[in-house]
């Protein structure tokens, strides 16, 4: 079974143009034997949308989405835009899509905005951090900022995800590593640990290009459930990255680390409430 | 906690960081639809620096070399211009601003160094555009991050430009990187100096050293230490204060002209779109 990560390059508030590439890659994923092409954060719009979100913004029944929806009878895809609901709030979205249909929405739920980023000033937050039944199996979507929440991840893991798939566009910064921003190298220590705390495969989408002097960090990756990067991206170019997911990993890193077997979200949930009733 | 500032303006990776910068280079210029780069090369490091990552992002035959130098230009800095070009074998200009200059302040016989300086730097910029439109090219700028914190420049004139890859490294950073793409070691080595009169010294006219300057720069921004942290690390108080004025006094020469705000939507304010739109 294999898994495509599209190392992308938006082209900043073009939809069409973006929406073009995006079958463009699929199509060459799913020529190359993948059963999902994955691609990063907000690739169907570009990352610093800022204002343009209004006007690249889709809802989920939109004929706009078409061309996606008739390439998920050939390849699954998840891809990254803005997502405008029917009460006109405006969501950074990741879509599930496969056979014809949107199969699950990830709506992004912790925005940043703090420093170099502003996404609270025009996203909305989602709520929900999920599992589904993707082509691989067991899986669940989170966005950028939701991972630097060790909440999400759990969430994920509680749920039976053996598949977490990270998109993002992360501008690079930290000129204090080797061969990377220190930005892309914080993703790799992150991949490697929570695949290896989750027994899963995780999935990093990454984009390239530049916006307004914003380098994003490239370096996409897969890791598999012992922790190891099984395939990995350049810093900078565009590209169709291909890992083999071998199922029996997951079986194998479980039974050798039960975690999932002796979690207690029962526990969890019971100092979280108490944590937060002595607030 | 003053060794932690030393260790931090180390780029550790300076491939890596070449490469980005070329990266940036490349990107930006191209998306927008040129080929071509002028730039300034006065004989000091930062411009041999930009030239050097210019060459090395675009081909030399995409980057023009301009040198513009005055009467009292010091030999050293023509020469040292001249060496730039002729390492890099690009299209080189040397202009004579002499002329217009002195045509200027015959009407103004007592006017003093700033303002013959800021003369000079503002023809400077108005040669480069008036190159940039001939040979449709974008003009790339020279300003390092310490000038631009502390507003060593001259508003639209050395600060006019349209990209600048060097704006988020710091004078001693550039000498790092300058010395690392090979610019010749008696430009990286020399007392730097926007020689606009004779004798004038970067570090003379500023008061400090490059190195305690970055330091105090970096632990302000990069850190966000408070005044307080800075002096407890060993800085001299007057020195902090010092600092830390020049860059609150100068924040105008970082700012685009401000828009008295009527109207629901203002064009410096709340019109927020990225200069890579659609790009």
């Amino acid at each position: 079974m294999k898994v495509a990560v599209a190392q992308f390059k938006s082209v900043l508030g073009d939809f069409e143009k973006n929406l073009q590439k995006t079958v463009e890659f699929s199509e060459e994923a799913r020529k190359k034997g993948a059963k999902v092409c994955v691609f990063p954060e907000l690739n169907l719009t570009g990352y610093n949308v800022w204002d343009i979100t209004f006007e690249v913004a889709v809802q989920l029944n939109s004929p706009k989405l078409s061309p996606l929806l008739e390439m998920s009878r050939e390849i699954d895809l998840i891809v990254g835009l803005v997502e405008e609901s029917p009460e006109h709030i405006f969501y950074n979205s990741a879509l599930y899509i496969s056979n014809g249909k949107i199969k699950h929405v990830h709506r992004k739920v912790y925005l940043p905005t703090y420093g170099m980023f502003d996404e609270g000033r025009f996203f909305g937050h989602g709520n929900r951090v999920e599992a589904f039944d993707s082509a691989l199996g067991r899986s669940s979507i989170l966005i950028c900022e939701d991972l630097w929440h060790m909440s999400t991840v759990y969430l994920a893991f509680i749920q039976g995800a053996k598949y977490l798939f990270a998109l993002s566009s992360s501008p690079g910064r930290g000129y204090r590593e080797k061969s990377m921003f220190g930005n892309a190298e914080v993703w790799m220590n992150m991949g490697e640990f929570y695949a290896r705390m989750t027994g899963s495969y995780f999935i990093y989408a990454n984009r390239v290009g530049c916006e307004d002097g914003f380098v994003f960090s490239g370096k996409s990756f897969v890791a598999n459930p012992y922790g190891e990067l099984v395939a990995e991206a350049s810093p900078f170019e565009e590209e169709l990255l291909i890992a083999e997911i071998k199922e029996e990993l997951i079986r194998s890193a479980r039974a050798n680390l039960p975690l999932l077997r002796d979690e207690r979200p029962e526990m969890v949930i019971k100092n979280l409430r108490r944590a937060l009733d002595e607030e | 906690m003053r060794s932690r500032l030393e260790r931090e303006l180390h780029i550790r990776d300076k491939q890596f960081i070449e490469e980005v910068l070329t990266y940036f280079i490349k990107e930006e210029v191209q998306k927008a639809g040129f080929q071509k780069v002028v730039v300034g090369i006065s004989g000091g490091v930062d411009s041999a620096l930009t030239a050097f990552l210019s060459v090395k992002a675009l081909g030399r035959e995409n980057v023009i070399g301009l040198s513009m130098p005055y009467k009292t230009s010091s030999k050293s800095s023509v020469e040292d211009a001249r060496l730039v070009a002729q390492k890099l074998e690009i299209e080189f200009h040397e202009i004579d601003i002499t002329p217009q200059i002195d045509a200027y302040f015959k009407q103004f016989p007592d006017a003093d160094n700033v303002r013959r300086g800021n003369k000079m730097a503002r023809e400077r910029m108005s040669i480069l555009y008036d190159f940039a439109h001939w040979k449709k090219a974008l003009v790339i700028g020279t300003s390092n991050k310490s000038e631009l914190l502390i507003g060593y420049s001259t508003r639209w004139g050395d600060s006019a430009h349209d990209i600048n890859p060097i704006g988020d490294l710091y004078k001693t950073q550039v000498w790092e990187m300058a010395e690392f793409v090979g610019v010749p070691e008696r430009i990286v080595k020399k007392k730097p100096s926007a020689d606009l009169w004779p004798g004038q010294t970067d570090e003379g006219e500023i008061g400090l050293s490059y190195r305690t300057l970055d330091q105090i720069l970096l632990g302000y921004v990069d850190l966000r230490l408070k005044r307080e942290d800075l002096i407890k690390a060993g800085f001299d108080e007057k020195t902090v204060d010092r600092v830390l004025k020049l860059v609150r006094n100068s924040q105008y020469k970082r700012k685009m002209p401000i828009v008295c705000k009527i109207a629901q939507r203002t064009v410096d304010k709340d019109f927020l779109y990225l200069r890579d739109w659609g790009l």
